[in-house]
């Protein structure tokens, strides 16, 4: 158990404000000080397409020296910390539920291996009941771990919308799938742009990558330098 | 409206987007730490590594500087209005990360300011600077059509009459060129002032990173050219 400040180092008045109070982790937290972290979120019920998407943006990630983060949901979350995994690159899971809990059940074996050899990460203390609204306040505990978030797919009311705004609101980046903003029916990706939201495209992908910072080897500043 | 063909700018700290030696990897790392209003290792004089907020310590220095240069000294003062920018999209949420605010409290703070007159609003997005192309940069016209004067009802009672616009980084000076007539016109009498905290020096290396200066945007045919 811990702080966010302990785990992430000192936290701004706009990251506090939604800050948990205590974190719990199981896994690696060196991981932290590894390359930039990225979350890659999306839909449980994902199309073909965006699982491939969601795997393929998480391999170039992971290959880069960065972090994929996501929530171990079903979907584009599963896909993605995979492809991490099978990358060889790390990975950090933001749970909705308990260290001590699975959901879905199917991701178990997952969990396990991200608690052993990766990051796994819950805001929720051993015995606290898995409810819809531990998701949400689960998604701005994500947002705080990344220095990007990308939508791969989400409906108008899908989860990974909270996540969305709370990056924008931290002043992160945040990245949608250059395919949803040519959906017709979905509104919130115009949004989300006019409020400073970027699309991803293979054109736009260094974007993304200037936006992670470098944390590999800490680099103390000699007192004079500012 | 017509836009400024040259306007001073003044600006503490420089950084190295694509330098490999120490000082740029720092000037990074403080790039960073601005741009997300964190904070920045520094070992201190007696060995301590100490976590250090960066705006506040580039406020420190700031202040701290302002005897030694007429032009920091003309820009801020307990007499000065301060203007932060504002992003480069609308605020939906007003809890939201703003480091040029952030960077005029802390300047206040100090005493640097007389007050803060967060009046200059982002009406429409465009495109972050620092990651268009060339040629796809918002221009100085973009800035001025896609921002506006909000909710300034009446001008503060101060007998310098001296405004200063403050970023927290200035890659062209694109932005101070558009947003520029806004403010004269809201300040009308006014002396206009432009601070950007962090200025990019992306062709030519850096051997320290406070490096406070005074030099100006050029603006023709609509495209701004910063010096130094």
């Amino acid at each position: 158990m811990c702080t966010p400040e302990e785990l992430l180092g000192p936290l701004n008045e706009v990251e506090r404000k939604y800050a948990p109070p205590t974190l719990f982790v199981a896994g690696e937290p060196e991981i932290l000080t590894n390359g930039g972290r990225i979350s890659i979120v999306g839909s449980r019920r994902a199309s073909r397409e965006s699982l491939l998407r969601a795997g393929q943006l998480a391999r170039i990630l992971a290959e880069r020296g960065h972090v994929v983060v996501s929530g171990l949901a079903a979907g584009i979350d599963t896909a993605a910390h995979q492809a991490a995994i099978a990358a060889g690159g790390k990975t950090i899971a933001v749970i909705g539920t308990p260290l001590d809990k699975v959901h879905p059940r199917e991701n178990a074996s997952l969990q396990a291996e991200i608690m052993r050899e990766h990051l796994c990460i819950s805001q929720f203390p051993s015995g606290y009941p898995i409810q819809p609204k531990n998701f949400p306040m689960r998604n701005r505990t994500m947002a705080l771990v990344s220095d990007a978030t990308v939508i791969i797919e989400a409906g108008q009311k899908s989860g990974s919308l909270s996540q969305g705004w709370e990056a924008l609101r931290l002043g992160r980046a945040l990245f949608i799938s250059e395919w949803l903003t040519k959906e017709k029916d979905l509104t919130w990706p115009a949004e989300m742009l006019n409020y400073g939201a970027r699309i991803l495209s293979k054109e736009t992908l260094d974007e993304l990558l200037e936006e992670l910072p470098d944390r590999h080897g800490t680099l103390i500043l000699d007192e004079l330098a500012i | 409206m017509s836009l400024p063909s040259e306007i001073s700018f003044v600006s503490l700290l420089q950084y190295s987007p694509g330098g490999s030696d120490d000082i740029a990897k720092q000037s990074r790392i403080i790039r960073d730490a601005i741009k997300r209003d964190s904070y920045v290792p520094v070992r201190q004089s007696d060995g301590q590594i100490r976590q250090v907020r960066a705006i506040e310590r580039a406020a420190d220095a700031v202040k701290r500087l302002t005897g030694e240069h007429p032009f920091l000294a003309r820009t801020f003062g307990a007499d000065v209005v301060l203007i932060p920018m504002p992003r480069s999209a609308p605020f939906r949420d007003k809890s939201a990360l703003w480091p040029p605010m952030s960077i005029c409290k802390a300047l206040k703070a100090r005493g640097l300011s007389g007050e803060v007159l967060p009046i200059l609003e982002r009406v429409q997005p465009v495109q972050k600077s620092a990651y268009a192309g060339r040629g796809q940069r918002p221009n100085p016209e973009d800035h001025y059509r896609s921002t506006a004067v909000t909710g300034l009802a009446e001008l503060p009672m101060f007998s310098a009459k001296k405004v200063t616009i403050v970023d927290d980084f200035i890659t062209r000076g694109s932005t101070f060129v558009g947003v520029y007539p806004h403010i004269t016109e809201a300040f009308p009498g006014w002396t206009v002032q432009c601070f950007a905290l962090v200025r990019t020096q992306s062709f030519i290396s850096i051997d320290q990173i406070l490096d406070p200066v005074e030099g100006t945007i050029t603006c023709r045919n609509g495209q701004p050219w910063r010096h130094p």
